[in-house]
């Protein structure tokens, strides 16, 4: 193998990460190559160096706060995440979509002049009561039919049309 | 009835004083007054044996007439926003056949109810649009007449009044004084030979609320042609149903659900009969109640019912004016729990009130 030099493979094979095909090319450029083999021997000095050398471990605080902040997903969102893997953004529409919803809800019901069309109308219940006074034995409040047909008249009349 | 003096009570003079003065005090005087007044207790009772006993009317008049009459009569109703009148041409052939025609100022027919064979036509204005429905309970009222009429004068105290005459026929005369407040008061003028009720007047609980109905023309025994009752039809007309029917169902039809309604209402109302039919698509329960003379209705809704006026109608521009062609009525409105309740009757306010006060007039739900 000529120049340029596999160099980019050193850390690679270091590590044994190199797939079979790489790793024999490697080894055939390094028997020829004393460069390669001089920066091969540095990355595995380098490597065993790190390796012996002492550890230190992560201030509590840091542990805690990055464990919080990385590892702490409520379950019912890991539920949904799994069960329907949608883009956070997607919930957050849900979400407005839901407030304009109920608002539009609570304007039809109770909003200006919405309460009246949720009303029935007194005029036919008018019109039962006073057919029950002209039913009685002594005429009372309705005499000959003359309010209930009156009422009759007035709000039927608009039915034929 | 006038008092008659029948009795003398002596001076307080010493009768030995003067014997002749004592005598004369004692038994001349008396004994005169007494001849005296026997004409005038005479003349009162022979009066009396011309005034029917005022339950007697009562029951005359629950009683009904079966006379085929025709005749014309005016309705009044007074109110504080002025009166409002309208002139009527009756025409009653009996039980189940009856035509009523409300005029117009200008002396037309307006509006017409018509009956049938158990059919009652409301004809609008200008007869093409017909109103069909079921005819009033002619077979059997809402509650036996004895019933009605022990419930009447359990709730009214019976007045005879002064005779009079209407229409240049003999009445009898009784007024209808309620006992409890709030309720109006009701004179009645019955024709002697015909038991038909000649005239009306009703004073509201407010000395501004009154109404009568009076007939100007009556003629008993009319004949009528096979069909005069019934509604001609031409091509033109447009029938509906207006599927306004009689409250005649039982309590225990009405009550499902483990939901009871109640049979009495204070102040002397009994259940009399109900009803449910559909009204912009909901179920309305209707229930009525009787005193006797004076009707309360009690409607079930599952939305509040609108108080105010019905909106502008150019068939009647002064849709009040129309309604208020009968007695006033007043309403209330009230709720229990998801249901709405609203109150009709002729009544003060604080009567309906007071009725659903308590939740009295409210139903219950049987554990």
């Amino acid at each position: 193998m000529n120049r340029p030099h596999v160099c980019s493979l050193v850390s690679g094979a270091v590590d044994g990460a190199l797939d079979p095909e790489e790793r024999v090319l490697f080894d055939e450029h390094l028997d020829r190559c004393t460069d390669c083999q001089r920066e091969m021997r540095a990355v595995q000095e380098t490597k065993w160096f790190l390796k012996g050398a002492p550890r230190r471990s992560a201030p509590p605080e840091l542990v805690s706060r990055l464990r919080k902040q990385y590892t702490s997903v409520r379950p019912w969102r890991r539920w949904v995440g799994w069960a329907f893997p949608v883009p956070r953004w997607v919930f957050s529409g849900a979400l407005a979509t839901l407030v304009v919803g109920v608002a539009f809800g609570l304007w039809n019901l109770w909003g200006p002049g919405r309460d009246q069309s949720q009303h029935m109308e007194l005029a036919p219940l008018l019109a039962r009561h006073a057919r029950s006074s002209s039913d009685g034995w002594i005429p009372a409040g309705d005499y000959y039919n003359a309010g209930y047909s009156a009422q009759l008249a007035s709000y039927e009349d608009e039915s034929f049309r | 009835m006038r008092v008659i003096p029948l009795s003398w009570h002596p001076t307080k003079t010493n009768p030995s004083a003067n014997p002749v003065r004592s005598v004369w005090a004692r038994w001349i005087v008396p004994v005169a007054f007494w001849a005296a007044g026997w004409p005038v207790v005479g003349a009162d009772l022979s009066t009396n044996a011309n005034v029917e006993p005022a339950q007697t009317v009562v029951s005359r008049a629950i009683q009904g007439s079966t006379v085929p009459y025709t005749g014309d009569l005016t309705i009044t109703r007074w109110s504080e926003h002025g009166s409002h009148s309208e002139e009527v041409r009756v025409f009653v052939g009996g039980r189940g056949s009856y035509r009523y025609e409300f005029l117009t100022p200008s002396g037309k027919v307006g509006r017409v109810v018509a009956a049938h064979a158990g059919t009652e036509y409301v004809l609008l204005p200008g007869g093409k649009k017909i109103l069909r429905g079921e005819q009033g309970p002619t077979g059997g009222k809402p509650l036996p007449s004895d019933r009605a009429r022990a419930l009447l004068l359990s709730n009214y105290r019976v007045l005879n009044r002064d005779e009079d005459d209407v229409a240049g026929r003999a009445v009898w005369s009784v007024e209808l004084v309620p006992y409890a407040d709030g309720k109006p008061r009701q004179q009645v003028w019955l024709d002697k030979e015909t038991g038909v009720i000649l005239a009306l007047r009703r004073y509201g609980p407010s000395s501004r609320d009154a109404a009568s109905m009076r007939f100007s023309r009556f003629e008993p025994d009319a004949l009528f042609e096979d069909n005069f009752f019934q509604i001609d039809q031409d091509t033109h007309s447009v029938v509906r149903d207006h599927d306004v029917r009689s409250a005649d169902l039982p309590l225990s039809a009405l009550s499902q659900g483990g939901r009871t309604y109640p049979a009495e209402l204070p102040f002397g109302f009994v259940f009399t009969g109900g009803a449910r039919f559909q009204l912009g698509g909901e179920t309305v329960t209707h229930l009525t109640y009787t005193d006797g003379l004076s009707t309360v209705s009690l409607f079930e809704t599952p939305r509040p019912v609108n108080g105010n006026p019905p909106s502008h109608d150019d068939s009647f521009p002064d849709f009040w004016a129309a309604v208020s062609a009968h007695f006033p009525t007043r309403v209330v409105h009230g709720r229990k729990g998801r249901s709405y309740y609203t109150l009709i009757g002729e009544g003060s306010e604080s009567l309906l009130r007071a009725l659903w006060s308590d939740n009295a007039a409210s139903p219950s739900t049987a554990p």
